[in-house]
């Protein structure tokens, strides 16, 4: 059942992702499918008792397996998006276990901020790198901002439930 | 295995798996057979939402057209009614102006602009006054007859005191029999023929014009004609009753005659 339910929120945001666009930009909506598994999946590694690792793990393996979608469906290159939904995946889980503490709404909000800054930067560094395709600096920061503002919401919406330290 | 290892391990790995991708990728494009599979949940959701967004927009340049179509569609039923209202307002026009040609004591042509505010008193507002030549008792009429008389002038318009009311009274001639009497208005639709002793024969439908010799209205003007006549019960006159060419509630434009 979870898993079905994460396979209709996976095809809901790609859904999204492809059709809506802002000022002609479109979103970045993957950051926060990656970040919202990273959160939902602190908990019951807590309770399983393998608190940290554990989570890192299957929260880098689900941002990678997004990050993959999202490059097939882009038509590029395959793995930028795969490295840097993993990445996010991964920093997410480390972000809420060893500098945040307690989850509150505005640091839920600079989180969502700063891993889609990270993705948007490594995204395109890589695609600038590998495929030597001719970046506007101006329009490329330009989208970013705007991916992070309407990340900024689900920043909100989305938080750990029952997170506490242990360690 | 320290936390920090592990967590580099993952990275490691996570860098290494998405490394040899792109270096793969980069050095020679994936086989046709394979870019085709892992393009295949893209087709597939492109596909899905390409409909849905073509539908979505469909409906909406659907309704922004119906829209559109019912602004033109009211502005060209508004252009429509103004152009009939032109056409009317033009044929009405043409018949005051050959009443002109045909009444050489012919004062002025004025617009009905207002029915008279006493209820006593059938009046009608005219949008001329003293300053068009318009005088106290001078005569209103239309192409289908008399309408009634100046009943008071101010400097730019006047009232008239119409056909219907009890206060007026004009003689007239019957046009066939030439029998002369009066009309006067009943404050109904219908007024009353006066005078008309009851030994003459009168029929329905006869016209009534003026006769002139009351000294306030030209003569020749149609004012009515006959539409019923009673000769029993009755003591020194025949009881007829006169119905106008046109009914004074629909009268727009007028002209106005000296005596």
């Amino acid at each position: 059942m979870n898993y079905l339910k994460w396979a209709i929120f996976i095809f809901l945001t790609f859904l999204v992702q492809t059709q809506l666009s802002i000022f002609n930009t479109s979103l970045n909506l993957a950051v926060v499918l990656a970040y919202s598994f990273a959160l939902k999946s602190l908990p019951r590694s807590q309770e399983a008792g393998y608190f940290g690792s554990r989570a890192e793990i299957k929260s880098t393996v689900f941002g990678a397996g997004i990050g993959l979608l999202e490059d097939i469906l882009a038509g590029s290159i395959i793995g930028p998006g795969f490295f840097s939904k993993g990445l996010i995946g991964f920093i997410s889980v480390v972000a809420f276990t060893e500098v945040v503490f307690k989850w509150t709404p505005f640091l839920g909000v600079i989180a969502m901020i700063i891993l889609t800054v990270i993705d948007g930067i490594i995204v395109t560094g890589l695609r600038f790198i590998f495929t030597n395709i001719n970046i506007n600096m101006i329009d490329t920061l330009k989208t970013i901002f705007i991916h992070a503002i309407v990340n900024i919401p689900f920043g909100i919406i989305f938080k750990p439930s029952g997170f506490k330290l242990t360690d | 295995m320290s936390k920090g290892k592990k967590r580099f391990i993952i990275l490691f790995l996570l860098a290494l798996i998405a490394l040899i991708m792109v270096t793969y990728q980069h050095n020679r494009r994936p086989s046709t057979t394979l870019f085709r599979i892992l393009s295949y949940p893209y087709d597939v959701l492109n596909n899905f939402t390409t409909t849905i967004n073509m539908t979505f927009h469909e409906v909406i340049d659907t309704f922004d057209e119906n829209k559109r179509l019912r602004k033109e569609l009211t502005a060209a039923l508004i252009e429509r009614q103004q152009h009939a209202e032109m056409l009317q307002e033009n044929k009405r026009l043409k018949e005051i102006l050959s009443l002109k040609e045909h009444w050489p004591n012919h004062v002025t042509t004025a617009k009905a602009i207002a029915r008279g505010y006493d209820r006593l008193m059938h009046i009608m507002i005219l949008d001329k006054g003293k300053n068009s030549g318009i005088k106290k008792d001078m005569a209103v009429i239309t192409t289908k007859g008399l309408v009634g008389k100046i009943y008071s002038v101010k400097d730019n318009f006047s009232e008239v005191l119409l056909l219907r009311d009890p206060n007026f009274s004009v003689a007239v001639r019957l046009q066939n029999s030439r029998h002369e009497g009066v009309i006067s208005g009943t404050g109904h639709r219908s007024y009353i023929l006066k005078y008309i002793p009851p030994e003459e024969t009168v029929e329905k439908g006869e016209v009534a014009l003026t006769s002139g010799l009351d000294g306030i209205f030209p003569p020749g003007l149609p004012v009515g004609f006959v539409s019923s006549v009673r000769k029993e019960g009755i003591e020194f006159f025949q009881d007829i009753k006169v119905l106008p060419f046109q009914a004074d509630t629909k009268i727009e434009e007028v002209v106005i005659l000296s005596k």
